[in-house]
């Protein structure tokens, strides 16, 4: 027997594009891109994505483990998938996952069929996370 | 120790189906000359004269040699290998109970593990994994040249449940699992697993050799579990996302699973 996809529709809600701008919006602070940066080459060469995430809670491991993160910034991102403003991505049982804080995180598909699940380069946070920082007052 | 009835097809050799049930190649003498292949020598005289869909009986001798399970902080560690040459037919099949704390995309306690499927196959490691094993199993096992034909190894780990949730009880069991077509047959099955009190504290769960009620549910977990797919497009400007367990099981595939006749 079948079973009826469930089906998640999200869109994005920019602003009209001849909305007047706001006064209050010059006091506004530019936010900084400085983790942009915050690459190592080598293995953003190697992977479709690269991110800037913050660790938000380490569920735990079966054969594969799982880490939520809340994306901070897409440094790199050549799949056709949009990634959420939370996530999870895996890792090997045996192996660290997404560093605590904020990290530059590789990834590479979770599998061959399934465009939305995602894991640490090598499947794990050695290879697949760098330029860790602990940031202040972070959740 | 088993056999199994193995149908030949183009190309195949005894010493080459020999390898990929876990003989050395130079060992195709210990299959041709089994007595249960004594029907067979006499009609095709050489191993050479062997014919498309002639059924030859393979010993399946292996065991298992090592058993490891350690207690960690948040979980346990166990590392099985068995005895025997690496095969392609020889592999791996897990199915865990996560008890209150399932985790990743799968929300299912049940599952054969990769929980949330990390390809199509019912086998604890996938192709990929076979050919380049990950790193952290080359450590754990001692061994940099690890076989995963010959080697299971997993880290199950949890956070603290809450006094609510009270005890996480995590609880799998692995089998050797000989692939012959689409027909499994798993043995030398081990029940394993940890405790993890509100309080934090880890105990490990066996091993132990399951129950005939345990064995069953093995089975059956592994006829229920499935591959997963997720599929995603963009129509009329909206992102959508079909988020499909796959509907078919691997008993829906084609894959059969048995204990040993």
């Amino acid at each position: 027997m079948l079973v009826a996809p469930a089906v998640l529709l999200a869109s994005s809600c920019a602003p009209a594009p001849d909305a007047p701008v706001q006064a209050v919006q010059k006091e506004e602070t530019v936010p900084s891109k400085s983790w942009e940066k915050l690459v190592d080459p080598d293995r953003a060469a190697k992977v479709q994505v690269v991110l800037r995430v913050r660790l938000l809670k380490r569920e735990g491991s079966d054969k594969m483990g799982w880490d939520k993160v809340k994306l901070l910034g897409v440094i790199k991102n050549e799949s056709r998938f949009k990634f959420a403003g939370e996530f999870e991505v895996a890792h090997y049982s045996g192996e660290p996952g997404v560093p605590d804080g904020e990290s530059t995180i590789y990834l590479e598909p979770y599998n061959k069929t399934s465009p939305g699940l995602w894991r640490l380069l090598g499947g794990s946070g050695q290879s697949g996370a760098s330029h860790q920082t602990q940031a202040a007052g972070s959740k | 120790m088993y056999h199994e009835d193995v149908k030949v097809k183009k190309g195949e050799t005894v010493s080459g189906l020999g390898a990929e049930y876990g003989y050395k190649v130079s060992e195709w003498r210990k299959i041709w000359d089994d007595p249960k292949n004594a029907v067979l020598v006499r009609k095709r005289g050489k191993p050479e004269h062997l014919q498309i869909d002639d059924v030859l009986w393979v010993k399946i001798p292996w065991y298992t040699v090592t058993r490891r399970l350690t207690t960690d902080a948040d979980g346990a560690s166990f590392l099985l290998q068995r005895n025997g040459e690496p095969g392609k037919r020889m592999s791996w099949v897990q199915t865990v109970y996560r008890h209150n704390q399932p985790i990743g995309p799968n929300p299912s306690p049940f599952c054969v593990d990769a929980c949330t499927p990390d390809d199509n196959l019912p086998f604890y490691w996938t192709e990929d994994e076979v050919a380049a094993p990950p790193p952290w199993v080359k450590k754990f096992s001692g061994d940099p040249k690890v076989n995963l034909s010959k080697t299971f190894a997993d880290r199950p780990s949890r956070d603290a449940p809450t006094a609510a949730m009270g005890t996480t009880k995590w609880r799998a069991i692995v089998s050797i699992a000989v692939v012959n077509e689409k027909r499994i047959t798993v043995y030398d099955s081990w029940v394993w697993g940890f405790d993890l009190t509100p309080a934090g504290v880890s105990t490990k769960v066996g091993p132990r050799v399951p129950s005939a009620i345990e064995r069953q549910g093995h089975l059956n977990l592994l006829r229920k579990g499935i591959g997963g797919w997720l599929v995603d497009f963009t129509i009329l400007g909206f992102h959508v996302d079909f988020n499909l367990m796959n509907p078919f099981t691997f008993s829906n595939q084609g894959w059969t699973f048995r204990t040993p006749p």
